[in-house]
């Protein structure tokens, strides 16, 4: 089902933390809230599912205008951080619970229970209690109580983060199976650019409250609209030089390496103050527009390593190689910047 | 380490006196005294030996004595020395007392107007009747109502009166003579026969459940649950106002209540209009007189309840309510299903504290009704202070006090002990973090 | 709380139970400065002739003053004694590894869930016996 906010503003007290904000989440979509801590992606998600009340907007499930409904007639399904399992039931009234509170007869609960417990593969666990589960056990409860009763949208609420980093990984790719085959619309609230970018068909990006982009992962990755946003997305993360466009190039102002930039951005900058952004795999040995500095930090990561190279005046380039090269601390090198896929930024932040 | 034990024992001590003084030493007192005839009449420090009208009663009644008993109750007239004295002390004739010694001294009368006779059979006769009876006056004898330290004196006292005993009658003498207490297991005996004690503990049952679950548990979970679902200080008001009884002076919030109920009092005022004859409300039935009694301590009781399940409720999860509610539970279903599974302990720590509290408790009780009407609303901790330490008569049964009380502290000591098994005391006392 | 349940009628419904207690303690205080005659409710003039103990001693009775240093010694008395007892007690216990420590602590429990009240006999009479019925010494006890 389609959801639309339209024009959504929550304040708590004098506070506004999220100001007119538009997003349309499309049918059958998984879509990934991304942003810092306080950005307003729970804030966003709360009021999805009716826990907030809107200070002013609109909410529409479908056609169907949810604004000024209670959460228990809005047919959403749930997935809180902490799971909010009820820990005095078993597993099987935990799943149970929404249809027991529908008053459906104990013979249809039970056969929906275990039609959604062979899907998330807890079948043995139903008579035990949450607190004799493991966390990843847990989620998947919480996974199946929140899609027992086929809600219209299944909301998840940092899912993973109080997973370990293996679970972390099989969950991921789980939660993913899971709404593909339900074809259920998702929204993931999340702080983790690799969980958003590996499960979300689209990612929206929130930043103070406001939604920076929305676009597929590879796009927003590729060409996003504002160094925050390349800031968030990568790991390791992009870097950043500042200097002035001369002549078509951006100059370095400690070494004096040129990097061209494209036409456009050489006529209308011309002379300005800009930042570019050269992420860690166009900063290669083999690159093409060589830059001098000293290698401050290594770090294998076993398939591929890490280097930060320091450019004189303490600027910080990042390199990741997937051959090792044979260098070490406190070595000068020369390696060259791929500026094809250079990001430039004007002094606001904004992409040109 | 050694040290440090040295330390913590030391450091025990005073702790350990006070323990000794107001716990340990009243609860084995209680089970003394409750074994001990002790009232007012019997004083608490020992006794001495007296004749009297009622010991005597007794010298008859229980051991058959009741030749022996007359005698002691009598009166005899003897001419002695010390009467002599007395008579001439007290401005009696000189002339004729000296007369009465050369005659009479050692001169038994059996009573006082065979002396009188002898006086006015005397030379120097005195001139009144008044005269003569201010010198026979000072020679009546007696060992009735006269407190002898110890039965020896007592003893002394009846040989001296001229009356010689058996063996079986001085051990007779000896026990209806004194006057202080002594150990016996009559106040049980009297405890189990009186009809007052079965229905001193129905009114006790009666009263410690319904207040308990209708206030202590059930009113207390109406308040920690609907302020709950309120804003902070619409909830900080309210628990605030219930909490006022607590804390107001019992005097004063007795009164408030007698102002209420009494006979031109509030209810009254209001009742009147629609038919009620003013009357005090309080006291006029039993079921009305249950009804305040059950409300003035439940009211007060309740508090407790509703800080220990507020706090209760605030420790569950936000997410657990909010999960709930996405769900699609209703307000009920979320207090059914949710809060009140949660307080599955606290209720069950609420009811057994406060079952010990309300078992004791009287003082509501004693301001509000004092047991009436006519000892409808007795309880059992109400009887035993006013048998021990408010009668009307001024007759103080500590001795039958202190068996009533006695039922309490095994009670009391019991159901403690109890809890602690059931609150899992173990986790309670885990190993101290530094030595 | 988040805005699915409506705080109003939780509101509505304990303003109602409420009600008749703030009312009691309201006519308590309006007691103190009226001088309504029994059988009505309507308070009639205003007078601090119930409160006039405050500013002068009334004949036969002793002053509030006196009331309030005696309440003030007792109670600042009773603190200081049970704080340095009781911290000593609380410190070796929680912080110090003594032989029998449950029971210690598990005879705390039992005395904290002990209504002293039933002991009330038992501490009269021997009060009695030491002849400090009745003194002043006996509260600090």
């Amino acid at each position: 089902m389609r959801i639309l906010l339209e024009k959504f503003t929550k304040k708590f007290g004098n506070l506004t933390v999220i100001d007119e904000m538009d997003l349309e989440v499309r049918d059958g979509e998984m879509l990934a809230l991304l942003g810092g801590s306080g950005c307003g992606k729970s804030t966003t998600l709360f009021a999805i599912c009716g826990i907030h009340k809107v200070n002013s907007g609109r909410i529409m499930f479908g056609d169907r205008d949810v604004t000024n409904i209670t959460s228990q007639e809005r047919n959403v399904g749930v997935v809180f951080q902490s799971f909010a399992l009820y820990p005095h039931m078993t597993v099987e009234d935990n799943i149970g619970f929404p249809l027991k509170i529908r008053k459906e007869s104990k013979a249809e609960i039970r056969r929906k229970v275990d039609e959604i417990a062979e899907m998330m593969h807890i079948e043995p666990f139903l008579k035990r209690r949450p607190g004799e589960l493991s966390g990843g056990q847990q989620q998947r409860v919480a996974l199946a109580r929140a899609l027992i009763r086929r809600p219209d949208v299944l909301l998840l609420d940092e899912p993973l983060a109080n997973l370990d980093a293996t679970l972390r990984l099989e969950m991921r790719s789980e939660i993913r199976r899971i709404q593909q085959e339900t074809g259920i619309t998702a929204i993931l609230v999340t702080h983790d650019q690799v969980e958003a970018m590996s499960m979300c068909d689209r990612i929206a990006i929130m930043d103070a409250g406001k939604i920076v982009q929305i676009c597929p992962p590879r796009e927003m990755y590729t060409n996003p609209v504002s160094d925050y946003v390349a800031g968030f997305l990568g790991s390791p993360p992009i870097a950043f030089l500042s200097g002035q466009i001369q002549d078509g190039n951006f100059v370095e102002p400690s070494t004096g390496t040129k990097m061209p930039v494209t036409a456009a951005i050489a006529t209308s900058h011309a002379g300005r103050e800009v930042r570019v952004g050269i992420r860690p795999e166009y900063f290669q040995p083999d690159g093409a527009t060589k830059i001098k500095g000293v290698v401050s930090f290594i770090e294998a990561q076993g398939r591929e390593t890490l280097y930060d190279v320091t450019l004189p005046d303490g600027n910080i380039l990042r390199s990741i190689q997937g051959a090792h090269s044979p260098v070490n601390i406190g070595d000068e090198v020369e390696w060259g910047v791929n500026t094809e896929h250079m990001l430039v930024f004007d002094q606001d932040g904004r992409r040109i | 380490m050694g040290n440090s034990r040295h330390l913590g024992l030391f450091l025990l001590i005073p702790a350990g006196i006070f323990v000794f003084l107001f716990f340990l030493m009243p609860v084995v007192l209680t089970g003394i005294f409750a074994f001990t005839n002790m009232s007012t009449a019997t004083g608490i420090k020992g006794g001495a030996y007296m004749i009297t009208e009622s010991s005597m009663l007794s010298m008859t009644g229980e051991y058959g004595e009741d030749v022996l008993a007359e005698r002691l109750l009598q009166k005899v007239y003897t001419i002695d020395e010390a009467g002599l004295a007395a008579a001439l002390e007290s401005g009696g004739d000189a002339a004729a007392i000296k007369e009465l010694k050369t005659r009479f001294l050692g001169e038994v009368f059996d009573n006082r107007r065979d002396v009188e006779r002898a006086i006015k059979a005397l030379n120097a006769r005195p001139s009144s009747t008044r005269a003569i009876k201010l010198i026979s006056a000072n020679f009546e004898r007696s060992v009735v109502n006269v407190r002898f330290e110890t039965e020896e004196e007592l003893l002394f006292a009846i040989s001296d009166f001229g009356i010689s005993l058996t063996e079986i009658q001085i051990e007779a003498v000896q026990k209806v003579a004194y006057t202080g207490w002594y150990f016996t297991t009559q106040n049980f005996k009297t405890m189990i026969s009186l009809p007052d004690t079965k229905k001193t503990m129905i009114n006790t049952l009666f009263y410690v459940f319904t207040t308990l679950i209708l206030f202590n548990v059930g009113f207390a979970l109406v308040l920690s649950i609907s302020t709950h679902y309120m804003g902070t200080g619409t909830a900080g008001f309210f628990r605030s106002i219930w909490l006022l009884p607590r804390i107001t002076p019992p005097v004063l919030y007795v009164l408030m209540w007698k102002w209420l109920a009494w006979d031109s009092g509030f209810l009254a005022v209001i009742l009147e209009p629609l038919g009620f004859a003013p009357r005090n409300w309080l006291l006029d039935t039993p079921a009305n007189a249950w009804t305040f009694i059950i409300l003035i301590n439940g009211i007060v009781g309740a508090s407790m309840g509703m800080l220990i399940f507020s706090s209760a409720i605030k420790a569950i999860p936000d997410s657990l309510f909010h999960a709930s509610e996405v769900d699609g539970a209703s307000r009920m279903q979320q207090i059914w299903h949710i809060i009140l599974p949660q307080l599955r302990w606290p209720i069950l720590f609420i009811t057994s504290y406060q079952t010990l509290s309300l078992l004791t408790s009287f003082e509501y009780i004693l301001l509000a009704t004092n047991g009436g009407p006519g000892g409808a609303t007795e309880v059992w901790a109400l009887a035993t202070y006013l048998k021990a330490l408010s009668n009307y008569g001024g007759a103080l049964q500590y001795g039958y006090g202190a068996a009533l009380s006695l039922v309490l502290v095994v009670i009391g000591i019991t159901l403690s002990l109890i809890y602690l098994k059931v609150f899992n005391f173990a986790n309670m006392t885990s190993k101290p973090k530094i030595e | 709380m988040g805005g699915n349940f409506r705080k109003w009628p939780m509101v509505l419904f304990l303003s109602v139970l409420t009600a008749p207690l703030i009312l009691m303690y309201i006519y308590l205080f309006v007691d103190t400065v009226t001088n309504t005659p029994p059988g009505t409710m309507i308070p009639n003039e205003f007078t601090l002739e119930h409160w006039r103990f405050l500013t002068e001693i009334i004949p036969g009775r002793p002053s509030i003053w006196l009331a309030t240093w005696n309440t003030f010694v007792f109670a600042s008395v009773t603190t200081l004694v049970v704080l340095v007892v009781s911290s000593a007690a609380g410190y070796s216990l929680s912080r110090l590894q003594l032989p029998a420590r449950s029971f210690f602590l598990g005879g705390i429990m039992v005395l904290h869930a002990f209504p002293t009240v039933t002991l009330l006999i038992a501490i009269f009479l021997i009060l009695q016996m030491l002849g400090l019925y009745n003194t002043l010494s006996v509260l600090f006890w």
